[in-house]
């Protein structure tokens, strides 16, 4: 697989981890979107050196959209909106409100970088600002973001953002007020956060081809809110997908049978991309093993370790043995899955996944 | 990063060494850390080597590592310096150590505080959010 898609093939190209993780799809006719995005091991913006890679502008680029404001999806999304022109971008609805602008004052009074999203989604507002294309679009489930007939140029598309419901949108700004600045405090940096209720999860048609991207939605026991609720929507498109972005690294947090049932065709083609922090190393064994037992198509960005250690001073390298339970390199090249197929013939997918990728197969 | 250290201490740069007096550290690598979690006696950060620019780690350490002052400040989101090197005693005795200070922001005032709101108006009014 060389060079871009044709103008009448669907690409779905999942990055991971560099620092965080990136989808980039091909909406046909040369157009694409953009959902998150990744670091480099250099730092830049993962997804703008694969379509370089493909010979593509950053021009090219219709959209691009947040998920969430987590540092582990929108490291570089900054720079993706300075350095695609043309895009339109869109956030979940609960960003544009005080709690969550708040911190982003907050955070610039601080001066310090934190290990959240915060400041890339500064950097987003200014730069949107700045080149004179308006605020984000701040979407919220249930509404379709654009749609393009087709034509001889092209298969068309559309795409919907699923999610966030009002109530996670609620959740995410309780959430906003547990990291607000209070008097008296000492400052920090606003703390990665544990959970994502407010998640971007999109649905894409392009052609007949279908695309579920599950952002870092999870399970919940309210009908209002995580995948429950997009399934029990009745304001959503109903066709089941051919394509799935496994939600939030493959947590069981995130699975929800009915997601699997009502929302993909059996055994959908898809990816997943890893994720390490604190004690949390996704997707575990078990993890893999429930995925696998689903459909024999889903791809791992990156398997196994992830980068080797740097070299240091042997002095160091004692101390370290004796200081430290554990360290790991986490600044890597993303690895990569890409998938494409005639937009008009769903299903008949060509893949690309270069190694440290892997096939998901069931432990037994 | 001096401001930071006990009074008896003197960290230099790494791999910069210099004569005194007093006990000194000679730095051989050293990394600024963010706290992402605290955990029953340890904590995880992501560190990045400042000896080392464009190297970003996750290390777990224990809080024994952490001196009884700057215990209170370990929490997620708190900013760390973190350094190893040998120390070297006025006795001419060498140790290796690892020496993790953890920075003291200021305390958020009354007015800092409503200033937020007021730099939430200008965000709002110049990027046309709320509009």
């Amino acid at each position: 697989m060389s060079g871009p898609p044709q103008a009448d093939e669907v690409e779905v190209t999942l990055l991971g981890p560099g620092r965080g993780e990136s989808v980039i799809v091909h909406l046909g006719a040369g157009e694409w979107l953009i959902v998150d995005s990744c670091a480099t091991k250099s730092g830049g913006a993962a997804p703008l050196r694969y379509l370089a890679h493909l010979g593509v502008a950053p021009d090219a680029v219709r959209w691009l959209v947040a998920s969430h404001w987590h540092d582990d999806h929108v490291r570089g999304f900054g720079e993706l909106v300075e350095s695609c022109p043309n895009a339109k971008v869109a956030q979940a609805a609960a960003l544009e409100q005080d709690e969550f602008l708040s911190l982003v004052v907050a955070a610039e009074g601080v001066m310090v970088d934190g290990p959240s999203g915060v400041d890339e989604m500064r950097r987003t507002v200014m730069a949107l600002s700045a080149d004179g294309r308006g605020r984000p679009e701040f979407v919220r489930a249930d509404q379709r973001l654009d749609m393009v007939a087709a034509s001889p140029a092209g298969p068309g598309f559309e795409f919907w953002a699923l999610s966030p419901s009002n109530e996670a949108l609620v959740d995410a700004l309780k959430e906003f007020a547990t990291y607000a600045a209070v008097s008296g405090e000492t400052k920090r940096t606003v703390p990665r956060p544990k959970r994502n209720p407010s998640s971007v999860v999109l649905y894409v048609r392009v052609g007949a081809t279908l695309v579920l991207l599950g952002a870092d939605l999870e399970s919940e026991s309210s009908d209002g809110r995580g995948w429950r609720a997009i399934v029990q929507s009745s304001g959503r498109p109903t066709e089941p997908a051919h394509y799935v972005k496994i939600p939030h690294h493959g947590s069981v947090d995130a699975h929800d049978e009915t997601m699997w049932t009502e929302l993909v065709v059996d055994s959908p083609h898809g990816g997943v991309t890893p994720f390490r922090a604190g004690k949390t190393s996704l997707p575990r064994n078990s993890d893999i093993d429930r995925i696998a037992k689903r459909s024999p198509n889903i791809w791992l960005t990156r398997s196994g370790a992830t980068a080797s250690s740097p070299r240091r001073p042997s002095a160091v390298e004692r101390t370290l043995r004796s200081a430290v339970r554990s360290i790991e390199v986490i600044s890597v090249d993303p690895g990569r899955v890409t998938m494409r197929c005639p937009a008009g013939r769903p299903g008949e997918w060509t893949i690309d996944a270069p190694q440290p990728a892997r096939r998901l197969q069931p432990s037994s | 990063m001096a401001a930071n250290q006990p009074d008896d201490l003197i960290v230099e740069p790494a791999t910069v060494s210099h004569h005194s007096p007093q006990a000194h550290i000679r730095s051989l690598q050293s990394w600024e850390g963010r706290v992402l979690d605290v955990l029953k006696d340890s904590f995880v950060a992501i560190v990045t080597d400042l000896t080392m620019p464009g190297v970003e780690e996750q290390v777990e350490l224990d809080l024994e590592e952490v001196t009884p002052d700057d215990l209170p400040l370990v929490r997620p989101g708190a900013v760390f310096y973190w350094s190893i090197g040998y120390r070297d005693e006025p006795s001419r005795s060498r140790s290796r150590v690892s020496v993790i200070r953890f920075r003291r922001l200021p305390r958020w005032s009354e007015r800092e505080v409503a200033n937020i709101a007021e730099g939430v108006r200008a965000l709002k009014e110049r990027t046309g959010i709320g509009t």
